[in-house]
C-alpha cells in the first residue's frame, strides 16, 4: 500500500494493491498511471454513472469463502445494455469479477498477450487455439469502454473499442478481450449469489 | 444483449424486389411421402420469388399460424415462484418453430432470472416442462468431426440436430432476437441428466436440466387458479391409472384362462367302443372306376351336454394300416339315439335293418342325422420342376354344436380305391373348453385396457396441453 497525491487536483491517492496499474482519481476523475516513479496522468474522463451493482469501491467480503477487496472497476457498453469488470484482491491474488445483467463470473486466471488466430474470421462453434489452450467459442460481440473507477491493472482508454468473446475451455468459462495493442484471456468459473457475500 | 423492446416483425417485403409478399402455396415432390404434397410459401406478388420455410421472410409472414395458441401456456409473463429454494422471474419467451416441419410444431423457451444472478430457462413442448440453466462442460468440441459433435466423451450425431426459427419473442431477453432467425439444437441425454447445445450465428448456448413436473411449477409459482384442474387432473388420470392395470390384470386372466382352455380339451369316453359294421368293402363301379365301400355304426354314446362346443376329429390310424399313395372318402354322422330309434321301428340293433335304413339314409324326408361332415383323405407323390414329393393328408378335424344332450350313434361311410382294413379310419370326440370367448374378453380388455392407459396419460382439464406425469 502506498500514499501519494493525484497529479491532477492534488487529492490524496491510496494505491491498495500491488498490482494495480491505473487509479482513477475519485474526487476528478484524473486516470493515473501508476508507475514506479509516481503517477502520470493517462487522461481525464466523466465519471461513470451510477447502476445498480452488487459492489462499490472498496466492497469487502467473500467470493467461494475467500476474502476478497473491490479495488476498481472497468465498464463496458454493448447494444443494449453494459457489463462491469471489477479488479478484485481475492486472499491477496489479483481476479476479476464480472456483473453481466445480473449474472456473475469469476476470473481468476489471466494469460496476457496470447496469440489468437484472426479475430475477425471467428465464429460461434469454432475451435481456436488461444496460446496452448484449446477453447470452443461461444459468442464474440464488440463492446466500447466506458470508463473506470479506483484501481485497474489494465488500462484501456474510454472510448476504445474491443472484441469480446465468450469461450468454454476445460470446464472453465473463458473470456477473450481483444484490442488494437493486446489481447488477453481470462479464464474463470461462473459464480451464484450465494457464492457472494458483501459485508459493506 | 440484453433488450427490452422486440420487434415481431421487421419486414414482410420481398428482399429482390421490395415487392409485398403474400401467403401461398406450392406443390413439390415429398420424398417421405413418396408424392406431391401442397406445402405453404410465402411468394411475392410482383415478381413471385418463392420463399421456403428455410427463409426468415417465410416465418415473419407465417408467424401468426405458429402462434395463435400462444396463451394456452403454464408460464406467462412476470410469474414469479421459488425452485428448490431459489426464487425465479420470468421475464421473458421466445416461441421456436422447428424448421423441418409445415405444420405447426412449436416449443416456448422462457427466460426467467433467478435470485442467485442467473439466467435460467423453462422449456414448454408437447406438454412437457424442462428446467435448464447454463452449463460449462469440461469438454465440447463441434468440429470434432463431420458427423459427431463430441460432449464430454459422448459423440452426438449431427444428424440428430434440428433447426428451430423464432416465430414469437416477447419480454426480456438476454439478446435480441429476430423473427425468423435459425437456431441450431441438439437435445440429448447423458448420465440421465438433459443437456441442450444450440448454436445460433452469434452464440453458442450450452445447458442442462431437468424435467418438471406441472404440478412443481403450479406449485413453486403458486399459480392459485390451476391448482384445483391440476389436481382433478391428476386424481383422473390416477383412476385410469388404476383402471388400465386393472385391465392388464384381467387380460393377463383372460389370456391364461384361453391357454388353459386351449389344452384341456376333454374327451368324450367310448365313442368307438361298441361298433358294427354294416358293409365291409363292397365293391362298386362307378364314373372314376371300382370303388370299395364300407359303412361302420358306433355307439351309442353320451353326448352330455346341448348347445355345446365339440372338436370331432376323424382320422387313418397308420398303425393299424398305412395309406400309401391311395385316397379315401368319408362320411361321418352323428344321429341320436330316438331318431334311429324311430327309423329302425325299434330295431337299432339289428344290422339287416339298420343296413336298410342306411342305404335309404339320402331319400328320408327328415334327416336323420343331427350333424354330418364329408372329407378325405390321401396320400400322393411325385415330381416337378423342384424333384420329387410325396405329401398326404390324413386327418380332419372340425367343430360342432348339438342342440340337445343325450344318447348319440355315429355313423360313418368309407369309399376307398383299394380293400382297406375298416378299423384303419377312427375318430374321437371331445369337449371343447371355451377358449373363444378368453380371447374374445382378452380382446375386450385389450381395448380397454388401450383406452384407460391413453387416458391416464392424455386426460387433461388444464387450458394446455399436459403430457404424461
Amino acid at each position: 500500500m502506498s500514499s501519494m497525491n493525484c497529479t491532477s487536483c492534488g487529492a490524496p491517492v491510496e494505491i491498495k494493491n500491488r498490482f494495480s496499474r491505473i487509479f482513477v482519481c475519485g474526487y476528478c476523475g484524473t486516470h493515473l498511471k501508476v508507475g514506479d516513479s509516481g503517477l502520470d496522468i493517462a487522461g481525464k474522463y466523466p465519471k461513470l454513472a451510477e447502476f445498480p451493482s452488487i459492489f462499490s469501491l472498496g466492497s469487502k467480503g467473500a467470493i467461494l469463502g475467500k476474502p476478497f477487496t473491490a479495488l476498481g472497476r472497468m465498464r463496458y457498453g454493448y447494444p443494449g445494455g453494459h457489463y462491469d469488470e471489477w479488479f478484485i484482491d481475492l486472499d491477496g491474488d489479483k481476479a476479476w469479477f464480472t456483473e453481466d445483467e445480473g449474472t456473475y463470473t469469476l476470473y481468476t486466471d489471466l494469460y496476457e498477450a496470447v496469440d489468437i488466430p484472426d479475430i475477425y474470421t471467428i465464429k460461434p462453434g469454432q475451435n481456436i487455439m488461444v496460446g496452448d489452450k484449446k477453447v470452443m467459442v461461444k459468442e464474440k460481440g464488440r463492446a466500447v469502454v466506458e470508463g473506470g473507477e479506483g484501481e485497474l491493472y489494465f488500462y484501456v482508454e474510454p472510448g476504445t473499442e474491443v472484441i469480446y468473446m465468450d469461450a468454454v475451455s476445460e470446464g472453465k468459462k473463458v473470456s477473450v478481450e481483444y484490442t488494437e495493442n493486446e489481447v488477453e484471456m481470462f479464464a474463470g468459473r461462473p459464480l451464484l449469489r450465494r457464492d457472494i457475500v458483501v459485508e459493506n | 444483449m440484453g433488450s427490452d423492446n422486440i420487434e415481431e416483425i421487421t419486414s414482410l417485403k420481398c428482399s429482390s424486389c421490395g415487392g409485398d409478399l403474400a401467403k401461398g402455396t406450392r406443390t413439390q415432390y415429398d420424398e417421405e411421402e413418396e408424392e406431391d404434397v401442397t406445402v405453404p410459401i410465402a411468394r411475392c406478388i410482383q415478381c413471385n420469388l418463392e420463399y421456403d420455410q428455410h427463409t426468415t421472410e417465410y416465418y415473419a409472414l407465417f408467424a401468426d399460424d405458429f402462434t395463435y395458441d400462444k396463451d394456452s401456456t403454464l408460464f406467462k409473463l412476470g410469474l414469479k415462484g421459488k425452485i428448490k429454494g431459489i426464487e425465479y422471474e420470468i421475464i421473458g419467451r421466445l416461441r421456436y418453430q422447428e424448421e423441418d416441419e409445415y405444420d405447426k410444431c412449436t416449443w416456448d423457451e422462457w427466460v426467467a432470472v433467478s435470485a442467485e444472478g442467473t439466467y435460467h430457462y423453462f422449456t414448454e413442448e408437447d406438454g412437457r416442462i424442462y428446467s435448464y440453466e447454463e452449463y460449462i462442460p469440461e469438454s465440447i468440441d463441434m468440429e470434432s468431426s463431420e458427423k459427431y459433435i463430441e460432449f464430454e466423451g459422448k459423440k452426438i450425431n449431427k444428424e440428430e440436430g434440428y433447426i428451430g426459427r423464432i416465430v414469437l419473442a416477447e419480454g426480456e431477453l438476454p439478446w435480441k432476437p429476430e423473427i425468423g432467425e435459425p437456431l441450431l439444437c441438439y437435445d440429448f441425454k447423458k448420465g440421465g441428466v438433459h443437456y441442450t447445445v444450440e448454436k445460433s450465428e452469434d452464440e453458442v448456448s450450452i445447458t442442462k436440466g431437468e424435467r418438471l413436473t406441472h404440478g412443481q411449477i403450479i406449485d413453486a409459482f403458486n399459480i392459485e387458479n390451476l391448482k384445483e384442474v391440476y389436481s382433478s387432473t391428476v386424481k383422473k388420470r390416477d383412476v385410469f391409472k388404476w383402471k388400465s392395470r386393472i385391465y392388464i390384470a384381467a387380460m393377463t386372466l383372460s389370456l391364461a384362462m384361453g391357454i388353459y382352455s386351449c389344452f384341456g380339451d376333454v374327451p368324450v369316453p367310448g365313442v368307438m367302443n361298441s361298433k358294427k359294421i354294416l358293409v365291409d368293402n363292397v365293391r362298386t363301379q362307378d364314373v372314376e372306376g371300382t370303388v370299395y365301400e364300407s359303412q361302420v355304426l358306433f355307439g351309442p354314446f353320451e353326448i352330455p351336454e346341448g348347445d355345446r362346443l365339440y372338436d370331432v376329429t376323424v382320422g387313418v390310424d397308420e398303425k393299424i394300416q398305412k395309406l400309401h399313395l391311395e385316397w379315401q372318402s368319408f362320411r361321418f354322422m352323428l344321429i341320436s339315439e330316438n331318431r334311429l330309434n324311430e327309423a329302425s321301428g325299434g330295431k337299432q340293433d339289428d344290422p339287416a335293418v339298420l343296413k336298410e335304413v342306411f342305404e335309404d339314409i339320402d331319400a328320408l324326408p327328415e334327416p336323420l342325422e343331427s350333424y354330418v361332415i364329408m372329407g378325405d383323405f390321401w396320400d400322393e407323390e411325385g415330381r416337378d420342376s423342384d424333384g420329387y414329393w410325396h405329401e398326404s393328408d390324413l386327418s380332419y378335424n372340425t367343430d360342432f354344436v348339438l342342440d340337445e344332450a343325450g344318447k348319440y350313434y355315429a355313423y360313418m361311410e368309407i369309399y376307398n380305391n383299394n380293400v382297406k382294413n375298416i378299423n384303419a379310419v377312427a375318430f374321437s370326440v371331445s369337449k371343447v373348453k371355451s377358449y373363444r370367448y378368453y380371447i374374445i374378453l382378452f380382446f375386450v380388455f385389450f381395448i380397454f385396457w388401450g383406452i384407460a392407459k391413453t387416458r391416464s396419460k392424455v386426460y387433461n382439464e388444464l387450458p394446455f396441453e399436459m403430457s404424461d406425469m
